[in-house]
């Protein structure tokens, strides 16, 4: 069977994320795309042979729509999903963060949870094969994790979005820069990046490392960025965050030390098609071992996820939903309180 | 004219050897470069070796050492040159960065016995990119981790250590996050010390350093005399006290 999927949002993330990777899964196919008045449904809906339309009733009315994926603004997320719900829907795949506050979260997955509703949150590096290879060897070695660092420098997505969509893609909001001496702007900032950028790890960080305990420091970087230290299941992670306007390629790295080895899961840029991250462990004696790199990556596999879950081959787990998405809130909660404990000094 | 090196353990015989017949060994030691091990209590070997007449020092991986201690050897008249395998002058001129860095990650992992230096080189790593001393900002410890906030002018920096398993060897990952980013590799007991500068063009292997540590080192003690430069002495203190500080009696 091939599921219809309708995509509340028009943005980059649909235009060079999920339509070419719809094409990539043989299980769905794009058959309606809305946007909220900005007319760019209607050149992605064209260019892949779907409907477009604005607002998000006439998506939900659609009787092709199978599949609802909300890739909306973050802060829309949860009301989107509701409207699925309420329009009787029972199969949604939502972009990250699920919500933008713990309230939230809890009330729109347990809405899900009541009805039964299949639900796939876009966490992609999640869903990455290599990481699913490295958690597998780490579990494997019962290895006690000292600490994990994980290393962001962002080159413009526009660049990515050139490689992905034949669509030309709206340059991105202006964003200005941070104004390091306002603590309140910087912790908004840093808040706000810890729930749009931070959450792509985080869920993996409570995957080896359950049990958030406290953010030990944070502090916006300029032009914009943060760097984040935070304590999680008796072990410590640095979490740092730039986002350059030109130079190199995106670094995104994932790190996890042990008392003998040495993890490291790099993953693509955003955006591009180009297989899963690459995982590598280094050892004590000098031995680097590389796991083989799948064609498969995380925005694929996520959806692939998805269709697992609508032929029965696996069962809805809204408990750790929940935790993924109260842990971002608290961490970026902490963050902005520290930024601003940090500034007072 | 040839400079006569004093080192009855040896350490830098090959080096001495290699940069003949600017050097030579001497089984005497005044008006010679001393060779100091790096051991604990090392810088009552330097003060001795002023005492006793060097023209200058060289001390191998030096242990630890307190303020009181840098206060002592702070007095003596002769440059005091520095060999750290894991904080080489040539490798990290080889990573000075060419774009501004608002945020420059160390990630180092020690044995409990080297974790101490091990931070030391990591805080030395921050100074020698940022151009200056760094401050600390935070730190935070765990009984197998430290994760340290520290600041130098326009850059932030954070160091990570984690603590490794009894028999491994010590070693250094940097990023300077920038438009050309500026990543460095220290694994000397792997041989490893590769710098990389990556940017918009694609990536930039910088040569490697062939050159022995302690021959470095000799030849940079030579060209202290020669030019009356500065040595190593205010750098190695400021790392040593810093390091103290953030690892706070936790690892020797």
């Amino acid at each position: 069977m091939v599921w219809g999927v309708g995509i509340i949002g028009a943005g980059p993330g649909v235009s060079a994320l999920h339509a070419p990777t719809l094409a990539r899964v043989p299980d769905f196919r794009l058959v309606h795309v809305s946007d909220a008045g900005s007319g760019r449904a209607a050149p992605i809906a064209a260019a892949h042979g779907a409907r477009s339309s604005t607002g998000v009733h006439s998506l939900l009315a659609d009787a092709e729509v199978d599949v609802v994926a909300v890739c909306s603004p973050p802060a829309e997320h949860a009301a989107h999903i509701r409207a699925a719900l309420d329009a009787g829907h029972r199969t949604i795949f939502c972009e990250k963060p699920v919500a933008i506050s713990a309230e939230e979260a809890r009330e729109v997955l347990q809405a899900c949870a009541d009805v039964d509703a299949l639900l796939v949150v876009g966490t992609n590096h999640l869903f990455d094969p290599a990481w699913r290879r490295a958690k597998h060897h780490l579990d494997s070695a019962r290895a006690r994790v000292s600490a994990v660092t994980v290393t962001l420098a962002l080159a413009p997505n526009g660049r990515y979005h050139q490689l992905v969509s034949g669509l030309p893609t709206a340059p991105p909001a202006g964003r200005p820069p941070i104004d390091l001496s306002d603590p309140d702007f910087c912790a908004a900032v840093v808040r706000q990046l810890v729930v749009g950028l931070a959450v792509h790890d985080l869920p993996l960080v409570r995957d080896i490392l359950p049990g958030f305990e406290k953010v030990e420091y944070a502090r916006a970087i300029a032009p914009i960025g943060f760097d984040l230290g935070l304590r999680s299941g008796g072990a410590l992670v640095r979490f740092s965050a730039v986002m350059l306007p030109e130079g190199a390629d995106t670094l995104w790295r994932l790190r996890i030390l042990t008392a003998h080895e040495c993890i490291d899961i790099d993953f693509p840029p955003p955006f591009v098609h180009a297989g899963s991250a690459r995982a590598t462990v280094g050892d004590s004696s000098g031995r680097i071992t590389a796991f083989r790199p799948t064609p498969i990556d995380g925005y694929q596999a996520e959806w692939e996820a998805l269709a697992a879950l609508l032929r029965g081959e696996s069962a809805m787990e809204y408990a750790e939903l929940l935790a993924d998405a109260e842990d971002v809130v608290a961490i970026a909660d902490a963050a902005a309180a520290a930024v601003r404990e940090g500034m007072a000094r | 004219m040839s400079v006569g090196v004093f080192d009855p353990m040896g350490l830098l015989r090959a080096a001495t050897a290699e940069l003949a017949p600017s050097t030579h060994t001497s089984t005497e030691g005044v008006d010679r470069v001393h060779v100091v091990p790096g051991a604990r209590g090392w810088p009552d070997a330097v003060v001795s070796a002023g005492d006793g007449g060097a023209r200058a020092v060289v001390v191998v991986e030096p242990a630890p050492a307190t303020a009181d201690e840098h206060d002592r050897i702070a007095g003596i008249a002769v440059p005091v040159i520095v060999s750290r395998a894991r904080l080489r002058a040539d490798v990290a001129a080889d990573a000075a960065p060419i774009d501004p860095v608002p945020l420059l990650v160390v990630d180092a992992v020690a044995p409990r016995e080297d974790a101490r230096a091990t931070v030391r080189d990591a805080i030395g790593w921050v100074r020698e990119l940022t151009g200056g001393a760094p401050q600390r900002i935070s730190v935070s410890r765990t009984g197998r981790a430290l994760v340290a906030e520290l600041a130098t002018g326009g850059t932030v920096a954070a160091i990570t250590l984690a603590i490794a398993g009894a028999g491994n060897e010590p070693w250094l990952d940097l990023v300077a996050m920038a438009a050309t980013r500026v990543h460095v590799r220290v694994a000397p007991d792997l041989m490893a010390r590769e710098v990389v500068h990556v940017g918009a063009e694609g990536r930039v292997v910088k040569p490697y350093r062939f050159e022995a540590g302690e021959r470095l080192a000799l030849r940079r003690a030579l060209a202290c005399l020669r030019s009356g430069g500065s040595d190593d002495r205010v750098a190695l203190r400021s790392d040593d006290l810093l390091a103290a500080e953030l690892c706070d009696g936790a690892w020797p």
